[in-house]
């Protein structure tokens, strides 16, 4: 079983806004605390669009190309990454939830080649990389708009 | 994940000895877990003796084993409850055999098809124009067809029927249902099965009804969360459940062996139906999106194996996205 990490969290912000935000892989800058940099390379934001993201992973800066898998809105997003040595997702499901909302964050890693040595360690990583990321997500979440 | 309990938390040991029977299966999925479980600090409390009045909840798969016993229930806490069923003359000796038990019960019989997605938009459209609300459907139709079987729109019958002929349903009937609640009945067989985005009609490798049905019920719980998010816009509460082991003729006909080994300690119908009578009945509404059985939520995976990644269960549901139609409907 690849490496997967499920955090899920309520926000105040309404599901639209959730979906709008997150949906724009852009802003993983902000509520990312693994992304240095993340900018559009193709597309509008719909399924497809392919973004460069450069994050650091244990120490080490990587660039990893993500594209936009699965747009359902407000209640759906999914982007894949690759390069040479990484392939992931980020998958996130938003529910209705009083005013705001619930947000599901699962994301699973896999790694090709000498990458796979690092497995172990990454899987003793990750609980606190995803709390991390979740806190921060939560932050960034909790300054939009809610349900009117 | 830890799965999520609902209301006040049991006593540690009362929490290990149930969590030790559910893993145990046999002696939680029978009637010893059951009896054992209502005995325990922390069992949770029963839904008011009239938390349904004046409700409507419909019912499929009315007619036989866990869907009497589940009409029963819901027809005590003071509930309208429409038997769905697909023979008509089954549905009415049903209804007329609970009214006799129960005179002052609300009942009413209708007839679908639920394999049969037209069938199904037919009666959504039918029972949606009288009643502007629902408060629940519980989903409890089911089949295990002796040979490969296809539905009128060619999905595997057994598929149709727990899962696509459930979701357009439920979809057709939103409006109704907002702010109400929705129970799929699954089975703990699914424990046994990997979800199958490759083959959702069971194309690949010879036909086993049981390993086809226990698929259906593995694609149902993979689905749950996603639909859960979805249908949670209009407030829908979604959950799904097992019943555990209960001889209902669904065993009697399809597992003859099974039974005559555990005949002596298998659930009967009310057993089996208890969990989703208090889904639907007990305030406050539990949490949506889990898989619950005697009244707690309950992990979907036992074994590593079973446990499928982001690409998986993406596939499944784009699979089950367009064998609804969800895309033209949003």
């Amino acid at each position: 079983m690849k490496p997967t990490v499920t955090r899920t969290f309520t926000t105040t912000a309404a599901p639209e806004a959730v979906f709008d935000y997150l949906a724009d892989f852009t802003n993983a800058e902000e509520w990312d605390p693994g992304t240095v940099s993340c900018e559009r390379t193709y597309g509008g934001g719909e399924v497809g669009t392919i973004y460069r993201n450069v994050s650091s992973f244990m120490g080490r800066e990587t660039q990893i190309a993500y594209s936009t898998a699965e747009l359902e809105r407000p209640t759906r997003i999914h982007f894949t990454g690759h390069n040479e040595q990484f392939d992931g997702h980020d998958v996130l499901g938003i529910r209705a939830h009083g005013q705001g909302s619930e947000v599901t964050y699962t994301a699973e890693f896999a790694f090709n080649g000498v990458a796979r040595l690092a497995v172990p360690l990454v899987k003793a990583y990750l609980p606190r990389l995803a709390n991390k990321t979740v806190d921060q997500l939560k932050t960034c979440l909790d300054r939009l708009p809610s349900s009117a | 994940m830890t799965p999520y309990q609902h209301g006040r938390r049991p006593p540690l040991v009362a929490r290990a000895l149930d969590t030790a029977m559910d893993r145990s299966m046999v002696l939680g999925y029978t009637t010893i877990g059951l009896r054992v479980r209502r005995a325990l600090p922390g069992w949770p409390a029963d839904p008011s003796a009239d938390a349904l009045e004046g409700k409507d909840v419909l019912v499929t798969g009315a007619s036989s084993g866990l869907g009497v016993a589940t009409v029963e229930a819901l027809a005590a806490l003071g509930a309208t409850v429409h038997l769905v069923v697909r023979d008509e003359a089954k549905g009415e000796r049903v209804r007329a055999e609970i009214a006799q038990r129960r005179p002052d019960a609300q009942l009413r019989v209708w007839r679908c098809d639920v394999g049969d997605l037209d069938d199904v938009r037919r009666f959504a459209g039918v029972i949606g124009d009288e009643l502007s609300t629902i408060h629940a459907v519980i989903h409890n139709a089911g089949v295990m067809p002796p040979e490969r079987t296809e539905s009128a729109q060619g999905h595997e019958l057994s598929m149709a029927v727990h899962l696509v002929g459930p979701v357009v349903m439920t979809e057709a009937l939103r409006p109704q249902l907002a702010g109400g609640r929705v129970v799929l009945v699954s089975s703990g067989g699914l424990y046994g099965q990997v979800l199958r985005a490759d083959d959702p009609g069971f194309l690949d490798g010879d036909y086993s009804p049981t390993t086809a049905y226990a698929r259906s019920k593995r694609m149902q719980v993979e689905m749950l969360p996603i639909l859960a998010d979805r249908w949670s816009l209009d407030g829908i509460h979604l959950s799904a459940m097992h019943p555990g082991w209960a001889d209902t003729p669904g065993v009697q006909d399809s597992l003859p062996r099974f039974r005559a080994i555990t005949r002596p300690v298998l659930r009967d119908d009310a057993q089996g139906a208890d969990t989703s009578v208090w889904l639907v009945a007990v305030e406050p509404v539990p949490p949506a999106g889990l898989f619950w059985h005697d009244r707690r939520a309950r992990p979907i995976n036992l074994l590593p194996t079973t446990r499928v990644g982001q690409d998986g269960r993406s596939a499944a549901w784009a699979w089950l996205t367009r064998s609804t139609d969800l895309d033209a409907g949003s």
